[in-house]
């Protein structure tokens, strides 16, 4: 045996799947109850109900009650580190979203476009925080981050799924239509989860009140980690009175592959992204592989490149969002294989004959 | 550190430690709530507060081992991973950690886990199973003979022979 296959074992060791919240469930409740049954045991008073409500109240709360109870809480409040960030400008709110796909993020703020938020709701020893909102007048996002001293955050998600009974993000009473996103990810020294809650179409919505309430913190498998609630006020931005945040640009372009000819008729440019429309015959497959890896971005001729950040088909219709890039001469390029050179051009053409070269290599 | 953090902080160790006896998340989940059951009723006990660090990986072997004892499962294996004859190179080169834990008896199987998986020193590892440091080096010998993993003397203590 290899030492490779050695070190191979001990990364598989190192990746053996942590039950994360069934196991904080399982060590939570091993050391309350053990440290119930050490403690010296109460003559019960019987006589009076009251005693008997005092015993089920001290029962259930033995954790809080109990001087082994509240240290251990102390204790287990104490398993993580005890992180309060409330940020206090864009710029703090930039260097939170390092993540190369929230390029656009980035760039939005830095346009002035994110506003401060800092509400704060601590619930079941968790803070979740409503650190800001970013809108450029289409497009809002939410940025949110939780701490705990005491629940470990890694790999727990925000309940957004709303249910009938239960709205998640309404507007005048009403669950928002229109797509939203939800991502995070998670810093493990800080025990700090971040998310980016992202809603489209707001633009029918600006000035008005958005409720976001988070009813539960889930595993990645949608599986309830905590339950809880933490409700967030905040009104999305009107930015009907600020020009030129989009500019749209008529195209005119196609290339073929596998003998599916893709059409490309818009260019939309925005402080979050450059994304371009187009269509497909209906049924048709995605083009390329570009559901995977950086496989397409956009150059310009000054070099500043914007990479994929998603695709989508639906009822022939085709879209591709791009890293943000000014309006100039944009190479669309699109790369099945990443590494590979091999290289086939076509022209991207507005319609006021600027044209746009586009670059696919294969 | 307080004993109570030490074992919140750590669970994700005694998990995985737990797991490679008996390989299910529930099994191993019971036998981190019951080594930790064992220890709090036992603390008092320990007269030595400085060492219970090794004290309670030692609670969690025992209790791997008697709930393996306890629920002895018979380990359907390939015929590749049961026959082993001499003179055949590399028989268990297609090994996963499932495999390796199966094949191997428990008592060199956990001084694997603890030297190369969980970094632990070879005293550190007597302490906890309550062996001398020359009955670890010899199971560390034999477990890595049994895998075919070249070893020195000088070696045992961290570094394995890059044979290629």
């Amino acid at each position: 045996m290899k030492v490779s296959k050695l070190t191979d074992l001990k990364k598989e060791y190192e990746d053996i799947e942590i039950p994360v919240y069934e196991l904080d469930e399982v060590v939570k409740n091993a050391l309350t109850t053990s440290l119930d049954s050490v403690k010296p045991k109460r003559k019960l008073n019987w006589q009076t109900i009251a005693g008997v409500a005092v015993l089920v109240i001290a029962l259930i709360s033995v954790v809080s009650f109990t001087p082994a109870g509240a240290n251990l809480m102390q204790n287990i409040r104490n398993a993580f580190p005890k992180v309060v960030e409330t940020p206090q400008t864009s710029e703090d709110l930039s260097q939170k979203y390092t993540r190369e796909e929230e390029e656009g993020l980035r760039n939005a703020l830095s346009l002035g476009l994110g506003q401060i938020v800092n509400q704060s709701v601590t619930n079941q020893n968790v803070t979740i925080n409503l650190d800001g909102i970013v809108s450029d007048g289409n497009r809002t996002v939410l940025l949110l981050s939780a701490n705990s001293d005491a629940v470990n955050l890694k790999g727990v998600n925000l309940d957004l799924y709303p249910t009938e009974k239960n709205k998640k993000i309404e507007i005048n009473g009403k669950q928002i239509e229109g797509g939203m996103g939800n991502s995070f990810y998670y810093d493990e020294k800080k025990n700090q989860a971040i998310y980016i809650i992202d809603i489209w179409d707001t633009k029918k919505y600006a000035g008005k009140q958005l409720s976001l309430s988070i009813e539960n913190l889930e595993t990645s498998d949608n599986d309830i980690y905590l339950k809880g609630e933490w409700n967030f006020s905040v009104m999305i931005p009107d930015l009907s009175t600020v020009k030129n945040l989009t500019t749209e640009v008529d195209i005119k372009a196609h290339f073929e592959y596998k003998g599916t000819k893709y059409n490309l008729n818009k260019i939309v440019f925005t402080p979050f992204e450059t994304t371009i429309f187009g269509s497909m015959p209906e049924d048709s497959p995605k083009p390329f592989n570009w559901e995977n890896g950086r496989n397409a971005y956009l150059q310009t001729s000054a070099g500043k490149q914007g990479m994929k950040t998603g695709l989508w088909t639906e009822g022939g219709k085709l879209e591709i969002g791009f890293g943000p890039t000014k309006v100039e001469d944009c190479i669309l390029l699109i790369c099945e294989e990443y590494d590979s050179k091999k290289e086939w051009e076509g022209t991207l053409v507005h319609t006021k004959d600027t044209p746009i070269p586009l670059k696919i290599i294969k | 550190m307080e004993f109570e953090q030490y074992i919140w902080q750590n669970k994700e160790k005694f998990y995985r430690i737990a797991y490679t006896y008996v390989q299910n998340k529930e099994d191993a989940l019971d036998i981190v709530s019951e080594s930790i059951v064992k220890a709090i009723k036992n603390k008092t006990k320990l007269h030595d507060e400085q060492i219970f660090k090794t004290w309670f990986y030692r609670i969690v072997v025992n209790t791997a081992v008697d709930f393996t004892r306890k629920n002895k499962r018979v380990i359907y294996l390939s015929d590749e991973l049961i026959v082993r004859e001499e003179g055949r190179e590399d028989q268990y080169k297609d090994f996963d950690l499932e495999k390796l834990m199966a094949i191997l008896p428990d008592k060199f199987r956990i001084v694997l886990v603890l030297r190369y998986f969980e970094d632990m020193k070879i005293e550190a590892i007597a302490d906890v199973l309550e062996e001398n440091v020359n009955t670890i080096k010899s199971r560390l010998y034999k477990a890595l003979s049994i895998l075919k993993i070249e070893m020195t003397e000088e070696k045992l203590g961290g570094f394995i022979n890059e044979s290629k």
